[in-house]
């Protein structure tokens, strides 16, 4: 009886022993995607899934709205968060680390010999890195360009291999492009300014403007530059009637009503992302893609880059497993899969140079000017900043201050803000 | 009352066990203060006067927030004008619609059932669905709204959301879409009216517009109290149509004094300061409140018999 | 006693409400009718000057393409299960609690009636995260315990709501019932209650609205998308399909049905229990 007994232990302990040897890890990931974007993911868990039967990724698509920052802020405050969030916008990664909710990964990248900070474009390195650490994995990133629609410009007698390379040109060939309709309204409008990418940024650094300054650690949004920039963007509002064109956009919609595809706007500042898209709507779409016109005076070849990265945030229960999957992700054939397959471009640049890549004519004048794409300035602040120059440029358009008193007004609140955290 | 006082002129114990029953019956209400509201509460007291950002512990800063609230954040004086213009304009025009709806269902009118489904039914359509349903009605271009100003009136109708002159109108004009809740009050109140009012009301020769008057207004008191203080406290705290529809803009015409809290604490990680603004906005409504309660005083008739 | 003028008077006073009524009605529901025609529109009738009012041709696909897109049912299934219990919970807690306020004597009734209206004045994004760290120390992140529980404790907005109905009721009823030698208890649950039934029914109701359209309690408690509620669904779909006017109508519609058919159905009791308590003033 003892003699069975003693055997039924040691069996129960080498069963238990043997199922904790075969214990999955299993790794809670949030996945910011859309519905496009999250298809191709799931495929590489799979992958990953058979390359690794000791870990379990157990995912959940979260959507990209802020609502699901919240969310996270909250799990990571109640010590509940997830093992990994992947696709986080890369602008919040210094607000986010100022406050310590992510887990510096400095140390697994200096053990690994897969990840390189050279490997990187500097715009998208620079945006995960705060204080000395890193804080993610740049997965992907985007350029603006210039779209022009081919067929708008012929029949305006314009000649469509020569897209606007000037702020000077661009006004000029946009008077020529706008249709007035029989309401009073537009029914052809040649480009806006503050149309999908046009933000104060990009239209900023083309003018030549800094937006921080790194030695004073203070924004600077009142840099003649950029002061120039907006009021190019007012200058535009006036000739054109900001209600006017209000009303006229307010008319936009998606698929074969985005306003390029439906030859409403014959030029519009968009990514890489809407390649594709604008193929998939209107296969005669006759389009090129330019890199984007900037000042007679004093511009300069830019771009704005933006993207997403993988992190972990503070408390995750798996880092060193959790590492290790978005390292797989993050890098080689996984980090071509995925952007190649949602029209995004690879934060590495010798993936993103690879033949699939490079071989599209379009994708290619965004691989080409990424070298001379900007980041938003790594502060703990980015999200006021980003708010404040959202309202100044839309206080400066409908008139409600001058440009220089709406940048003023909105430094002065940033650079409050920035004293208060001591930065 | 005087009832009570009379049977209750008996023992001191029969007195002490109808507290302790008093008690028991507000039992759940006060357990659940204890085990939900009290910490959420004391700590939002604690954090306003710290610098918190939810992510770090608090650190003390005393009166530091209140005083860069005041003194140098221009923005949280824009959220109040917002938030009061809304509040003063949407609150007394809703209970107007919504008491206007209930008198009319409570007439005998044919189709009743129908009226009332539709009147209500806004108010049940679920918010982000709402918001969303709103924007595209109020739509410049292609809006059914602007659509309709121009087949009547032969004019270009506003931009609504899109302009700062006419955001904080439309979000008032969506906010009498959905009176249907207080209508739904007003009209269980209207049925407590006892018909006999009426009836020698009307044998005296009233009109039904004085009826209206010297009859339903005086009965309806205790719900129009109601309605008026909890859309005081809701139109302070407006926040949703903000959050969905606006972000705010434009040029911060819709910067409501709860949203810009919200982007304090969950944004720009400045709960302390959030709570500093919770505080504030709970002492302005608070007041608000006690001038309603007081005058309530003088204007609404409970119950008495 | 009626002369032939006050009849002809209200005739015409009938008749001009009749016409108010309707015209009140038409701009009520023109929205609906903007919601349901938009979530039958091809993309193509969206952005079309004038409006076009008919859809045609009628898109039956974009409720298919929505409801594929969302698992309906299951979203449904939890909704119901928060939604039920919630209802349940807040009509019989908030009455007892209304009840004390409005029909008892206890000390300190009105402070605490002071403290029950302050407790609405607080804006709920500050007390988030510290309701959040609440629950998690109960071990309840990922269920629907902090979903459910607290209606069990009454509501605020609802024991106000009630209190005010209760005081309408003459005391001269209670006090009979206690002379009869009545236990607190029976009075409220055999006497007081029946006389509220519109009441307790506007409190269901309003409960039902309240749990079937919150997204941000299970965007916060709820961590695994099997457990997904149809309020927190759609948004995460509006998040998803921003601008698809037509799709996101079509789930608005979609998520609107169930609540319309429930308030039908709830009509019939509610009319019921206006003529219960209409027939004696």
């Amino acid at each position: 009886m003892s003699k069975r007994f003693s055997l039924l232990l040691v069996l129960v302990m080498v069963l238990s022993l043997a199922s904790t040897a075969a214990a999955k890890t299993t790794l809670d990931v949030w996945v910011a995607m859309t519905e496009t974007d999250y298809k191709p993911f799931l495929e590489l868990i799979e992958e990953y899934e058979k390359l690794n039967p000791d870990v379990d990724i157990n995912p959940l698509q979260v959507t990209t709205g802020e609502t699901n920052l919240q969310k996270l802020l909250t799990a990571i405050a109640g010590n509940t968060a997830p093992d990994a969030m992947v696709y986080f916008d890369r602008f919040n990664t210094a607000q986010w680390a100022a406050q310590g909710a992510l887990m510096p990964i400095t140390r697994f990248i200096e053990a690994s010999n897969v990840v390189d900070a050279d490997d990187y474009y500097p715009a998208a390195w620079d945006e995960v890195n705060f204080k000395g650490d890193v804080y993610g994995l740049p997965y992907e990133t985007d350029a603006r360009a210039l779209f022009y629609n081919k067929g708008m410009f012929r029949e305006a007698g314009l000649d469509p291999e020569k897209p606007p390379t000037t702020w000077e040109e661009l006004d000029a060939i946009n008077k020529k492009l706008t249709k007035k309709g029989a309401n009073g309204g537009y029914d052809v409008l040649g480009f806006i300014p503050w149309e999908n990418q046009g933000w104060l940024y990009t239209w900023g650094w083309l003018a030549g403007g800094e937006f921080y300054n790194p030695d004073t650690k203070k924004v600077t949004l009142t840099d003649p530059k950029i002061v120039k920039a907006l009021q190019w963007q007012v200058d535009f509002a006036k000739e054109y009637g900001v209600n006017q064109v209000s009303s006229f956009k307010s008319g936009f919609g998606t698929m074969s009503m985005n306003p390029f595809v439906a030859g409403k706007l014959a030029m519009i500042v968009t990514g890489p992302w809407d390649l594709v898209y604008f193929r998939q709507y209107n296969e005669n779409l006759d389009f090129g893609v330019a890199p984007l016109p900037y000042p007679e005076d004093g511009g300069v070849a830019s771009t704005w880059a933006g993207g997403h990265s993988n992190i972990i945030p503070r408390g995750a229960k798996n880092p060193e497993e959790a590492y290790k999957f978005l390292e797989w992700i993050s890098t080689g054939d996984a980090l071509a899969k995925w952007n190649y397959e949602t029209n995004h471009i690879p934060t590495i640049r010798s993936v993103a140079e690879r033949p699939e890549f490079v071989n599209d004519p379009l994708m290619k004048v965004f691989i080409d000017i990424l070298p001379t794409a900007r980041n938003r300035p790594v502060i703990p602040a980015g999200q006021t900043l980003w708010d404040q120059l959202a309202s100044a440029t839309e206080k400066a358009r409908h008139g409600e201050l001058s440009p220089e008193a709406a940048l003023k007004e909105a430094e002065r609140r940033v650079n409050n803000e920035l004293r208060r955290m001591r930065w | 009352m005087a009832m009570a006082a009379k049977t209750g002129g008996t023992s001191k114990s029969l007195r002490i066990r109808r507290h302790i029953l008093g008690y028991l019956f507000a039992s759940p209400w006060l357990i659940g203060l204890l085990a939900f509201v009290a910490y959420p509460v004391i700590s939002t007291i604690y954090y306003s006067f710290t610098q918190y950002s939810v992510l770090m512990p608090p650190q003390w800063v005393g009166l530091f927030n209140y005083e860069e609230l005041f003194m140098y954040d221009d923005l949280f004086w824009t959220s109040i004008s917002n938030t009061f213009y809304y509040t003063l304009i949407s609150v007394p025009l809703g209970l107007a619609v919504a008491l206007g709806l209930a008198v009319l269902l409570n007439q005998k009118l044919p189709g009743l059932p129908i009226f009332r489904t539709i009147f209500y039914l806004p108010s049940i359509v679920p918010v982000v669905g709402m918001s969303i349903l709103w924007m595209w009605l109020l739509n410049p271009q292609y809006g059914l709204i602007n659509g309709l100003i121009h087949d009547i009136f032969g004019i270009q109708g506003p931009g609504w959301i899109a302009d700062p002159a006419w955001s904080k109108p439309a979000l008032i004009l969506m906010s009498l879409w959905t009176v249907g809740g207080q209508m739904i009050v007003f009209l269980a109140g209207l049925q407590g009216v006892p018909s006999y009012l009426y009836e020698s009301a009307s044998i005296d020769g009233a009109s039904k517009w004085r009826q209206f008057w010297q009859v339903t207004v005086p009965m309806l008191t205790p719900t129009i109290f109601f309605n008026l203080i909890m859309g005081i406290i809701n139109g302070m705290q407006t926040f949703t149509q903000s959050f969905i529809m606006t972000n705010g803009g434009p040029a911060d015409s819709t910067l409501f004094y709860v949203f810009y809290l919200f982007n304090n604490a969950f944004r720009y990680f400045r709960m302390g300061y959030a709570s500093a603004m919770a505080i504030i906005l709970f002492i302005i409504i608070f007041i608000l409140t006690l001038v309603v309660l007081w005058s309530s005083k003088r204007w609404v008739h409970y119950e008495t018999a | 006693m009626a002369t032939p003028s006050m009849k002809r008077n209200e005739r015409i006073t009938r008749s001009s409400l009749m016409v108010v009524m309707v015209g009140m009605g038409l701009a009520f529901a023109l929205p609906f009718y903007w919601l349901i025609s938009t979530s039958l529109k091809s993309d193509a009738q969206l952005f079309v000057f004038p409006p076009v009012m008919i859809p045609s041709p009628v898109m039956w696909e974009n409720f298919a393409l929505a409801m594929t897109k969302i698992p309906f049912l299951m979203y449904f299934k939890n909704t119901m299960v928060i939604v039920g219990s919630t209802v349940l919970g807040v009509v019989i807690s908030s009455s007892l609690v209304a009840y004390a306020f409005a029909r008892m004597e206890w000390p300190g009734k009105n402070v605490w009636f002071g403290v029950l209206l302050a407790t609405m004045m607080i804006p709920f994004p500050v007390t988030m995260v510290p309701m959040y760290l609440v629950f998690k120390n109960f071990g309840w992140i990922n269920t629907f315990l902090p979903l459910i529980i607290p209606s069990f404790f009454g509501n605020a907005f609802y024991i106000f709501l009630l209190r005010q109905f209760f005081m309408t009721i003459p005391h001269s009823l209670s006090d009979a019932a206690r002379i009869d030698g009545c236990s607190e208890f029976r009075i409220y649950w055999n006497i007081i209650l029946p006389l509220v039934k519109p009441a307790l029914l506007t409190v269901g109701i309003f409960q039902f609205q309240a749990s079937w359209n919150d997204f941000m309690g299970p965007l916060i408690y709820l961590n695994s998308d099997k457990m997904y509620t149809l309020a927190l669904g759609i948004q995460q779909f509006q998040g998803i399909y921003n601008s698809q006017w037509q799709l996101l109508m079509a789930a608005s519609t979609i998520m609107t049905l169930p609540i319309v058919i429930m308030f039908f159905v709830a009509q019939r009791y509610f009319i019921q229990g206006i003529v219960m308590t209409g027939i004696k003033g």
